[in-house]
C-alpha cells in the first residue's frame, strides 16, 4: 500500500520514464495545475512538450477549517501534460494506475464525460472524468483552447487527485487519516495549516489590502507586457488571480463586481497567451528542433 | 452476387448520453448513400457502445444496376433531307461523338426524333463506399465536438480504429488520420488489445471473447435480468429510470450488476434526496419494497465481468457513504436557516447578467405570478401565492442545492414544509421546476401550476426584453423548453389564459411569433395533423387551452361527409370573396333581402338560425357542436352554389350574395378556418 509520498514518487517516477520533464510545483499561489506556466504557456504554439509535476492548488473557498474529510483549501494535484498526445495516451494512463499498484482486473474504471472550462484562463476542453469503482481520480482533458486562442497540436492534459487517490488505496474515509509517509500522517504535516488558512481566507484577510493588490498586479502585468518580459507578467496575471479567489472566499465581492473582475483577468490570461506565442516565434520555436535537429513534424 | 457489409468505427469514449442518437445518425447517413447511389441492399442497422460504432448491411448489391441513357437530338422532320442525313443530324453526331449511321430513331410525346441510346455500366459498391463513407463520417455531429490530431477535422473524442469490409473484401479507408484495418479491439481491462476479426459474426464472437458485447440490446437484456434477479433476492423492485438505464447500457461494454448496500440511518434522507445521490452522482439505481419505501441497497452496473475480491462493491459503498454523509450534514444544517432567512443572499445569486440577481427575479415573478393566478382563474389564495413565489428561490443558497443542483425546487418544497408552510405552499416551490420537457409531468396542484407558469413566462420575457433570443439550433438559456412548459401547464391544468395579456408590453411580434410555434409543435406532439392545427390557430393561439379544444373539435368532426363538404365550400367562398375585393367589388354594410331566390332565402334562413345557436355555443366553449351546427348546413349551402351564380350583372345583387357569403363566413369562423382542413376526396 503505497502512503501520499510513495504515490507522488510513483507517479513522478512513471511520467520521467515516459520521457516528461519533471517540474517542481510553481512557487506563486494558483488554484489548479493548469495554472503552472508549464501547463498553461507550453500547451500554446506548435512546439511539441511532456512535462509532469505535482501542484499545490490553493482554492480559498473550499476551506472546512479542517473539519470536514474530503475537503481543503489546499489539495495536490499531479499534473501531466503531453503535447502533442500520443494514440494511446488513455492506456498510458491506464499503466499509470497500474504503477501504483492498482490491479485494473479488480476493479471497474470506467472514462465518463467531463468537459473542462476555466472561464479566468479563456481555457477550455474535451475529456473525461476517471472513475475508479465509483471515484473520480483523474481529470483527463484534450485542450482546445487556452488564453482564446485555438490550439494546435492540442495537448492532452491528465489531473490526479492525489489526496483521493492516496485515500482509496489506503482504504481510509478522512483525508487526515492518510499515511504521509510511515511515521507521520496527513493530519499530523497538514491540520494547522487547514485551520489557519481556513480563518485567514474566511475571516481574517485584508479586503482592502487585497483589492489594492489586485489592482497594482493588474497594472503592473500590463506593464510588463508592454515591455515583453512574458513570463513575469503572466506571474502577476496568477497574482491577481489568487487574489480574486480570496477576496471571493472572503465574500467581499458583489454580484456585479464578480463577472468584471473574472473578465479583468481573463483580459490579462488572453494577453499573456498572445504575447508568448509571439515571444517563442521569435525565439524561432526552440522546442520544435528534435535531438537531431531536424525540424520535427509537429511544425503544422 | 450480393454481399454482406459492415464497418466498426473505433473511439475513445463518446458521450453516453449522445450514442443512441449518434447510431441512428450514422445509419441514416449510410442508407442515404445507397439510396442516392441506387445500391440495392436488405436493411441497415447501427449498433454499438461509448467505444465503437458498428453499421451492417446484411446484403446489399456489388454493384449499381446498369442503366441506359438517352442524348436527344434534332427531330426526324429536319433530320433526313431526301433520305440522307442533313446538317442538323450530322452536327449532332459529330458532336456526340459518334457515326451519324449509330443515331437511332425515337418516338416521343412530341413525335419521332434522332437520338443516342447508350448502356451505362452500375460503378461497384467497394468504389462508392471507399468514396463516399469518409465523408458522410467525416460530416456526422455532435453536441460538443474536438480537434486531436488535424486542425479542422472534428468528432465526438479521437478516431482510433477503423474497420470496413464488403463480402470479403476490406475496404482501404483514411479517416481522421488512420487507416482501415482488419483488427479490432476488445474490452479496456479484460480484453486481449488489439483482436484480429474477419466476417462480422467473426466479429461478434471474437468481440464477446474479449468482454465487448457489442449490440445496446443485449447490453440492455444483460442489465435488466441481471436487476431483475437482484431485486427479486431482496423482495424488492427498481426504482425505474429509463435515461439512466440508457447511460449505463452505453458507458458499460461489459456491465455485470454489482449490489451494494448503505447504512439505514440515511434512510432518514427524503426519498428525493437518496435517489438524486444514487442516480445522478453515482449512476445507481435505488431499490424500493413493494409499498415503495426506499430499501438500504443500491445496485451499481460495472464494466467488468466479476468482482472476485468484492473490491468494487466495497468501493461504491466508500463513495455512496461519502456522498451520503454530505446529504445528511446538509440536511440538518440547511434546516437550521429558514427560506425565509435566506432571501436576502438572493441577492448575490445572478440569474441573468443583464436581468439581475435572483431577488430580481423573485421581485418580478411575485408581479406576474398575480396576473396569472387572474388570468388563469386558479383562484390560489393570495397570501399563499405570495409566499411561495418568496420562499420560491431560497433553496438556491442551501448547501444542499449547491451540491446537488437537480434538486432545485424539490429541497425548497422540503424545506418549507420543515418551516411550516402549508401545502398549498410547499407543493407550488416543490413543483416549481416541473415540467422539464414534455414527457415530464406538470405540477400536481394548482398553486404549483401558477408558480411554474410565471416563473417559466418570467425567464422568457426577460431574456427576449434584453434581446437573448433563440435563433435556430442555439438556444443556450433552454427558453423553448420553458415556453413549452408554460404551454404544458396550462394544457394539462385546462386553464383559462391570455398570453397577450400576461405578457403585456412584452407581447412583441418576435414572442408571438414565438409563442404561437411552440404551441403548434405541442400540438403537433399531441398527434395533431398539420391542417387541424392550422385551422384550429387561424382564429387565435391567445388561449392554448381554447386551441387545443378547437383543435381536438375539429379532429373528432372532421371525418364526417357534411363536415367535408362545408369546407371544400368554404375554400370556395374565400376565394370568391378574395377576387371580389381584388377586382374591386365594395360589399360592405347592410344586406337588402328585397327579391332573394329561394336558394338565397334559404341560405339567409339558416345563417340566422346558425347565429344564435352558434353565438349560445360558443359562451359555452362548445366547439363540436358549432362545427355540428355548421355541417348541417351542407344542403341550403350546396343548394346555393348549385342554383345561384354569386356575380350578377345586376350589381347590388352580387352585393348581396357577397354579403351573404361573408356574413357565413364570419359566423362560421368562430372555431376554425375550416377552409384550412385539407379533403383528399376532391
Amino acid at each position: 500500500m503505497l502512503n501520499f509520498q510513495e504515490l507522488i514518487q510513483s507517479l513522478l517516477n512513471f511520467w520521467g520514464q515516459k520521457g516528461c520533464v519533471l517540474q517542481q510545483p510553481y512557487d506563486v499561489e494558483v488554484g489548479a495545475g493548469t495554472m503552472h506556466p508549464e501547463t498553461f504557456l507550453r500547451v500554446l504554439g506548435p512546439e511539441p512538450y511532456k512535462v509532469a509535476y505535482v501542484e499545490p492548488s490553493r482554492r480559498p473557498a473550499d476551506g472546512r477549517y479542517g473539519e470536514n474529510p474530503n475537503r481543503l483549501e489546499k489539495h495536490h494535484q499531479l499534473q501531466v501534460i503531453l503535447k502533442p498526445p500520443p494514440a494511446d495516451i488513455q492506456n498510458i494512463y491506464l499503466e499509470s494506475l497500474a504503477a501504483m499498484g492498482i490491479n485494473l482486473k479488480e476493479h471497474d474504471i470506467k472514462f465518463e464525460e467531463d468537459n473542462w472550462e476555466a472561464p479566468t484562463l479563456g481555457a477550455w476542453g474535451v475529456g473525461w472524468q476517471v472513475m475508479l469503482d465509483g471515484q473520480e481520480i483523474t481529470q483527463f482533458t484534450y485542450f482546445q483552447q487556452a488564453g482564446g486562442l485555438d490550439l494546435f497540436p492540442i495537448s492532452g492534459e491528465i489531473t490526479y487527485g492525489l489526496e483521493r487517490i492516496a485515500m482509496f488505496l489506503n482504504d481510509v474515509d478522512n483525508v487526515y487519516d492518510l499515511p504521509w509517509n510511515n511515521e507521520v500522517t496527513y493530519r499530523e504535516v497538514r491540520h494547522r495549516d487547514e485551520y489557519e488558512f481556513s480563518k485567514y481566507y474566511f475571516e481574517s484577510a485584508d479586503t482592502v489590502l487585497y483589492f489594492r493588490m489586485f489592482g497594482d498586479w493588474e497594472r503592473e502585468s500590463q506593464r510588463l507586457l508592454k515591455e515583453g518580459l512574458v513570463l513575469a507578467a503572466y506571474e502577476c496575471c496568477l497574482k491577481c488571480s489568487h487574489t480574486f479567489n480570496i477576496l471571493d472566499a472572503r465574500g467581499a465581492i458583489s454580484v456585479t463586481e464578480r463577472a468584471q473582475i473574472i473578465g479583468r483577468v481573463r483580459s490579462l490570461a488572453v494577453a499573456v497567451a498572445k504575447a508568448y506565442v509571439e515571444s517563442r516565434k521569435q525565439q524561432g520555436y526552440p522546442l520544435l528542433r528534435s535531438a537531431s535537429g531536424e525540424v520535427a513534424n509537429h511544425a503544422l | 452476387m450480393p454481399s454482406e457489409f459492415w464497418m466498426e468505427i473505433g473511439c475513445e469514449e463518446i458521450p453516453a448520453r449522445t450514442m443512441a442518437r449518434s447510431l441512428n445518425d450514422l445509419r441514416d447517413r449510410v442508407e442515404r448513400l445507397l439510396q442516392q447511389e441506387k445500391l440495392t441492399y436488405d436493411r441497415v442497422e447501427a449498433i454499438g457502445s461509448a467505444r465503437r460504432f458498428v453499421v451492417r448491411v446484411p446484403s446489399m448489391a456489388e454493384r449499381q444496376e446498369s442503366r441506359s441513357e438517352r442524348i436527344m437530338g434534332p427531330p426526324a422532320s429536319i433530320a433526313l433531307k431526301d433520305g440522307q442525313p442533313a446538317p442538323p443530324l450530322i452536327g449532332f453526331a459529330k458532336k456526340n461523338n459518334v457515326a451519324v449511321e449509330q443515331l437511332q430513331k425515337f418516338t416521343t410525346d412530341r413525335g419521332e426524333y434522332f437520338g443516342i441510346e447508350s448502356t451505362i455500366e452500375g460503378g461497384t459498391a467497394s468504389d462508392i463506399l471507399m468514396k463516399g463513407l469518409p465523408a458522410i463520417i467525416q460530416s456526422m455531429t455532435f453536441p460538443k465536438m474536438m480537434i486531436w490530431m488535424d486542425p479542422v477535422q472534428r468528432f465526438s473524442r479521437p478516431v482510433r480504429w477503423i474497420i470496413a469490409r464488403l463480402g470479403s473484401w476490406w475496404i482501404p479507408l483514411h479517416l481522421f488520420g488512420v487507416d482501415s484495418g482488419d483488427y479490432s479491439e476488445g474490452h479496456r481491462i479484460l480484453g486481449s488489445g488489439r483482436v484480429v476479426v474477419g466476417s462480422y459474426d467473426d466479429f461478434l464472437v471474437k468481440l464477446q471473447q474479449n468482454f465487448v458485447i457489442v449490440s445496446q440490446e443485449d447490453r440492455r437484456k444483460k442489465i435488466e435480468r441481471e436487476l431483475n434477479e437482484e431485486v427479486g433476492r431482496l423482495n424488492g423492485r427498481i426504482v425505474g429510470d429509463e435515461r439512466l438505464l440508457e447511460e449505463v447500457v452505453y458507458i458499460n461494454e461489459y456491465p455485470t450488476i454489482v449490489r451494494g448496500r448503505f447504512e439505514e440511518r440515511f434512510l432518514e434522507l427524503p426519498r428525493e434526496i437518496l435517489i438524486t445521490v444514487m442516480k445522478e452522482h453515482q449512476k445507481y439505481f435505488a431499490v424500493e419494497d413493494e409499498h415503495g419505501k426506499l430499501l438500504p441497497y443500491f445496485l451499481a452496473v460495472m464494466n467488468t465481468a466479476s468482482d472476485p475480491k468484492g473490491f468494487i462493491r466495497k468501493g461504491h459503498e466508500r463513495v455512496l457513504r461519502a456522498r451520503l454523509t454530505d446529504a445528511m450534514f446538509f440536511w440538518e444544517v440547511d434546516r437550521k436557516t429558514s427560506l425565509e432567512d435566506r432571501r436576502p443572499r438572493l441577492k448575490t445569486i445572478v440569474f441573468q447578467e443583464k436581468l439581475g440577481t435572483y431577488a430580481d427575479k423573485v421581485k418580478r415573478v411575485a408581479k406576474l405570478s398575480k396576473k396569472v393566478n387572474t388570468l388563469t382563474k386558479a383562484k390560489v389564495d393570495k397570501a399563499a401565492l405570495e409566499k411561495a413565489v418568496q420562499w420560491s428561490k431560497s433553496d438556491l443558497t442551501a448547501d444542499m442545492v449547491r451540491e446537488f443542483t437537480d434538486l432545485q425546487g424539490i429541497v425548497g418544497g422540503l424545506y418549507a414544509r420543515h418551516d411550516g408552510a402549508s401545502e398549498e405552499v410547499w407543493r407550488a416551490i416543490y413543483d416549481q421546476y416541473r415540467p422539464q420537457s414534455l414527457d415530464d409531468r406538470s405540477p400536481e396542484t394548482k398553486s404549483g401550476a401558477v408558480l411554474s407558469i410565471a416563473d417559466k413566462l418570467d425567464t422568457v420575457l426577460g431574456c427576449f426584453s434584453v434581446g437573448l433570443i433563440p435563433t435556430g439550433s442555439e438556444d443556450p438559456l433552454g427558453l423553448r423548453r420553458a415556453m413549452q412548459g408554460v404551454i404544458k401547464v396550462l394544457l394539462d391544468h385546462k386553464l383559462p389564459f391570455s398570453m397577450q395579456k400576461a405578457a403585456g408590453d412584452g407581447f412583441t411580434p418576435q414572442l408571438k411569433q414565438f409563442y404561437e410555434d411552440r404551441l403548434r409543435f405541442i400540438l403537433g406532439q399531441r398527434g395533431f395533423a398539420y391542417d387541424e392545427i392550422n385551422a384550429a390557430a387561424a382564429i387565435g393561439c391567445d388561449d392554448a387551452s381554447e386551441t387545443l379544444n378547437r383543435a381536438e373539435a375539429i379532429r373528432r368532426i372532421r371525418s364526417s361527409a357534411d363536415f367535408e363538404a362545408v369546407s371544400i365550400a368554404f375554400k370556395r367562398i374565400k376565394n370568391i370573396l378574395k377576387q371580389a375585393e381584388q377586382s374591386g367589388e365594395s360589399f360592405e354594410g347592410e344586406m337588402s333581402t328585397e327579391g332573394l331566390e329561394p336558394a338565397e332565402g334559404a341560405l339567409l334562413a339558416f345563417l340566422d338560425g346558425a347565429k344564435l345557436k352558434i353565438e349560445k355555443l360558443e359562451r359555452g366553449r362548445k366547439y363540436f357542436k358549432i362545427l355540428e351546427t355548421m355541417a348541417t348546413g351542407r344542403p341550403v349551402i350546396d343548394e346555393f352554389f348549385d342554383k345561384i351564380r354569386v356575380m350578377d350583372q345586376d350589381p347590388p345583387v352580387t352585393r348581396r350574395r357577397l354579403l351573404l357569403l361573408k356574413s357565413l363566413l364570419a359566423t362560421f369562423s368562430r372555431v376554425a378556418d375550416i377552409s384550412e382542413i385539407v379533403v383528399n376526396k376532391l
